[in-house]
């Protein structure tokens, strides 16, 4: 029976950039529920705000970037409210975020295992002894030799360096672990080793985990409830199997069909045609309406809020009553 | 048609301080083509006793020099001179610059390696004590001048060209031209020159900065062509006089502001329009 | 081991600059029309034979090939012919006046490096601001400024209060060291301030760029992410990186840093290799010239060696 104590809760959280003069919405009422020990997914198409998100949910943007409005609620403490110093407290010890390693995320001067070791020094109160020992502990955990924890990033190969960020992200043991966007610009066997050493720390140390990516078929792979956003809202979430046999938005639906079948006849690819609005240019009420199937004027007249398919399982779209009995 | 138009974005382009940058720089184009109409005095005319060194005043409006030369005609007259040097030594070394540059890294292999050592060389050996010597060597005079500048500050370019080459000679369109059986000259001249181009263009304006303040430095030494009026000249005149000792600041500080007016103006310019024409730059300045 | 590699190629790249410096200083003086021989001994009351001894003993009685031979070997033993105004060999002359220079060039150099890197950083923490403009703007001034301009400008306006020329006041009585040493950094000053200011925009602009460059960085936002506070992600991650392209800049510097040395040293008289470039120049003392062309441009070889090799010593990438 899972726990009703939720770990992380972000009610209505707008996030906006300032684009020259102007403020741009890029993620808009976003709310998301994790428990412990669940895996969140968050899915869509790039551009649609689920990195944007991630990093709001850390209270991490960049300078040209605020949260407008919309609570943080992690472990009790609203995240939005704290202090620059009281933010740097929960960073890295009890949510932790895993960039992309591909680029260049780890500092070319610095040794991988000294950029590890740093955090545990500095914020977990080991020595450089015992700091060093636990690297080492990590690197056999990630499965990489402990020796080449000395090696600089560029010494590493784009899987490798992915795993060290992973090692260091969990290196506090934090509560939250967000992955963002971990498999992109990997080749496909990499791709499945990453895959596996993240299901497997899910399960050994219990990991809570927000996993960000725009392939959903990785997406179905680990995580237990999904969110798919699109121009900057969440437009279906719920648990994966409902999501994934029953998907009421069509967006979602039309999705989840251009994925294509390895067994099964051979089928034309599908694919959506047009392309999501640019930040700038969201069209009024339903944002999906110039792409959508079965959409109508109606549509165009106000925002569809997330009503409910079924249990734990919400669509945002007016039409939600016609498409239930389909599939 | 297409020219002008395309100035004309590269100018709008441009944010404030380049735009500064730009007007400063076609002011001192214009007070150096039209010195003789602005000039109030002939540079050359030396006054009568009592007019030497004279602070500024109604009759000289910079005053007067060691032999009572109206300084501001000076100045005016300066400015020929030290642009043209700075503009013909400038484009001398970009010819030179471009084409070492072009080769290394359009032929690579032993051609690059080798006229990367003879780079490297010039970039190692301090540039203006070797360009006083080779003046010094071959004689003073304008031609002089602008040939030993012009044959020694190419260095920066031809490197800078060699890099964008080689990025440039990977690409595809460059092996599909090579595929159809294009000729070398060919495919440099229609393919890689054009691309390369802008970013010769950004930077010849540093490298007229840099040939200004060296002529200005070459002059100042007295290695100057003595026929001919620079800004370096004046002040060449001006310390050899003494003219620190007796206060004489209307001597000391006109030519100066105009050599850092002048470097400065180029130097803004070359990087505002750097940036607009090559798209890697980020806004920086 | 990998550096160790990195390090010889780099010194026999050295080498080879080495001895096409040499060739450019032989064959740059050949330009000269007239006797080779009247080149490094011109006073006229030398016997002919003396002159003839003289001549075999540099080699310049053989072909070109031969005279580029003797050169070679000689410079390699030290001699460098006898300077026509002085009366004395050119190598000593030059170690005398080599030592002024440094004197000036040295606390020139670590503060234009300081103080411009300090700018730098500041503009770029600052950046869009006030501080960032006007840091710039002053060292985009500064850099267009010639050095014997401001030194021209500071005698002018400090005449008064600084000596204006020389190292040391001549004729005082029996100074104790700390009156020598107080003197010295008097006459030291000025053209030591005006040598700095003349640098320090450079490293200013290229430390500004490289850290904003350097802050945009994906590794900068995981710094962020892992709590670490800003003197630290400024200090320990983001110069570290930043600091690279100032290291570059400062081993070319090198090159300009004699030019100005010899403009400020003129203008103030000072008695290093740099006035003497510039005496000799005017006199058209020759050796001189060509071996102070020599020692400056070796000296420049050294200092950019040891850059790439500090850089490589900092820079991980560059071993590989």
């Amino acid at each position: 029976m899972t726990a009703t104590y939720v770990l992380l809760e972000v009610e209505n959280l707008n996030i906006e950039f300032r684009i020259g003069s102007e403020y741009v919405s890029a993620v808009r009422d976003l709310a998301v529920e994790l428990r412990p020990g669940e895996t969140l997914g968050l899915a869509g198409e790039s551009g649609c705000g689920k990195s944007t998100a991630a990093l709001g949910i850390m209270n991490l943007l960049p300078d040209n970037g605020r949260i407008r409005s919309g609570r943080i609620i992690f472990d009790g403490q609203d995240l939005t409210k704290l202090s620059s110093h009281e933010i740097r407290r929960v960073w890295w010890k009890e949510m932790a975020i895993v960039f992309q390693g591909a680029l260049n995320s780890l500092n070319p001067v610095k040794r991988v295992g000294t950029q590890i070791a740093e955090s545990l020094i500095l914020r977990g109160g080991l020595d450089k002894k015992a700091a060093w020992r636990r690297v080492g502990e990590l690197f056999e955990l990630i499965g990489i030799k402990p020796e080449r924890a000395y090696d600089y990033p560029h010494e590493f190969s784009g899987g490798m360096r992915q795993r060290a960020m992973i090692a260091m992200a969990i290196c506090l043991n934090p509560k939250l672990v967000i992955a963002d966007e971990c498999t992109t610009a990997l080749d496909v066997m990499i791709q499945t080793q990453i895959m596996n050493l993240l299901k497997a720390l899910k399960v050994q140390l219990q990991l809570s985990m927000i996993f960000i990516n725009h392939d959903l078929a990785l997406i179905a792979e680990i995580c237990d409830r999904v969110a798919i956003m699109y121009a900057g809202r969440i437009v279906e979430i719920g648990e994966m199997e409902d999501l994934f046999f029953r998907p009421a938005h069509p967006y979602v639906k039309l999705l989840l069909q251009s994925l294509p079948r390895l067994k099964g006849p051979a089928e034309d690819l599908v694919s959506i045609p047009g392309a999501p609005p640019r930040l700038k240019d969201v069209p009024m009420g339903c944002s999906f309406l110039p792409r959508c199937p079965i959409g109508a004027d109606d549509c165009s007249r106000s925002i569809p809020h997330l009503t409910e398919v079924e249990k734990d399982h919400r669509a945002a779209c007016f039409k939600i009553e016609k498409t239930k009995g389909n599939k | 048609m297409k020219w002008f138009t395309s100035i004309f974005n590269v100018v709008k382009a441009l944010n404030i301080k380049g735009l500064t940058g730009l007007i400063l720089l076609t002011l001192l184009l214009l007070i150096a083509v039209f010195a003789p109409l602005l000039a109030p005095y002939d540079p050359r005319a030396m006054g009568e006793p009592e007019d030497i060194l004279q602070p500024p005043g109604r009759d000289h409006f910079l005053g007067t020099d060691e032999v009572g030369r109206d300084v501001f005609s000076l100045i005016l007259y300066g400015a020929r001179i030290s642009l043209l040097v700075g503009f013909a030594a400038a484009f001398l070394s970009i010819i030179i610059g471009t084409v070492i540059g072009l080769t290394a890294g359009y032929f690579g292999g032993w051609v690059d390696d080798l006229l990367m050592r003879l780079t490297d060389l010039f970039v190692v050996i301090p540039r203006l004590p070797l360009v006083l010597i080779t003046v010094a060597v071959l004689g003073p005079s304008l031609l002089n001048t602008i040939v030993v500048i012009g044959i020694l500050i190419w260095a920066g370019t031809a490197r800078i060209i060699r890099v964008q080459t080689l990025s440039l000679k990977e690409r595809q369109f460059v092996e599909r031209a090579r595929s159809l059986g294009a000729r070398h000259l060919h495919i440099v001249r229609r393919h890689i020159l054009p691309n390369v181009l802008p970013l010769v263009f950004a930077n010849t304006v540093l490298i007229i900065a840099t040939a200004i303040y060296l002529e200005s430095t070459v002059s100042f030494l007295g290695l100057g062509d003595p026929t001919h009026i620079s800004w370096g000249m004046i002040l060449h005149y001006a310390f050899t006089n003494a003219a620190m000792v007796y206060g004489a600041y209307w001597y000391v500080l006109p030519p100066g502001v105009m050599i850092v007016l002048a470097v400065l103006s180029f130097t803004i310019s070359g990087y505002a329009l750097d940036e607009v024409l090559n798209p890697k730059l980020r806004r920086r300045i | 081991m990998k550096r160790k590699r990195y390090y010889i190629v780099r010194l026999a790249q050295s080498l080879i600059t080495l001895w096409l410096i040499l060739t450019l200083n032989f064959f740059l003086f050949r330009l000269l029309p007239g006797d080779p021989i009247r080149l490094l001994f011109s006073d006229p009351r030398i016997p002919l034979e003396t002159l003839e001894g003289l001549r075999t003993q540099f080699g310049l009685d053989g072909t070109l090939w031969q005279q580029y031979g003797f050169y070679l070997l000689n410079t390699l033993k030290g001699e460098l012919g006898t300077s026509f105004v002085y009366n004395t060999p050119v190598s000593k002359l030059l170690a005398e006046r080599l030592v002024n220079t440094v004197i000036l060039l040295f606390p020139a150099t670590v503060l234009s490096i300081l103080l411009g890197c300090v700018f730098g950083i500041v503009a770029a923490v600052r950046y869009g601001r006030a501080s960032d403009f006007i840091a710039l703007s002053l060292s985009q001034l500064l850099w267009a400024t010639p050095a014997f301009w401001l030194g021209l400008l500071f005698m002018m306006f400090a005449g008064g209060l600084l000596p204006l020329s020389g190292m040391v006041t001549a004729g005082l009585s029996a100074p104790s060291l700390w009156e020598r040493a107080l003197d010295l950094g008097r006459h030291l000053l000025m053209p030591m301030i005006t040598l700095t200011l003349v640098m320090l925009g450079q490293y200013a602009i290229v430390m500004r760029n490289s850290l904003l460059d350097v802050l945009t960085e994906n590794y900068m936002l995981t710094a962020k992410a892992k709590g670490l506070n800003g003197l630290r992600r400024l200090f320990s991650h983001a110069l570290p990186n930043a600091v690279l392209p100032v290291i570059t800049l400062a081993a070319i510097n090198l090159g300009l840093l004699i030019g100005g040395a010899i403009q400020t040293e003129t203008v103030f008289t000072w008695p290093g290799v740099g006035r003497l470039v510039f005496e000799a120049l005017l006199q058209r003392d020759y050796p001189v010239l060509q071996g102070a062309f020599l020692v400056i441009s070796v000296c420049a070889l050294l200092a950019n060696l040891a850059a790439d090799l500090l850089y490589s010593a900092v820079d991980p990438r560059v071993r590989a």
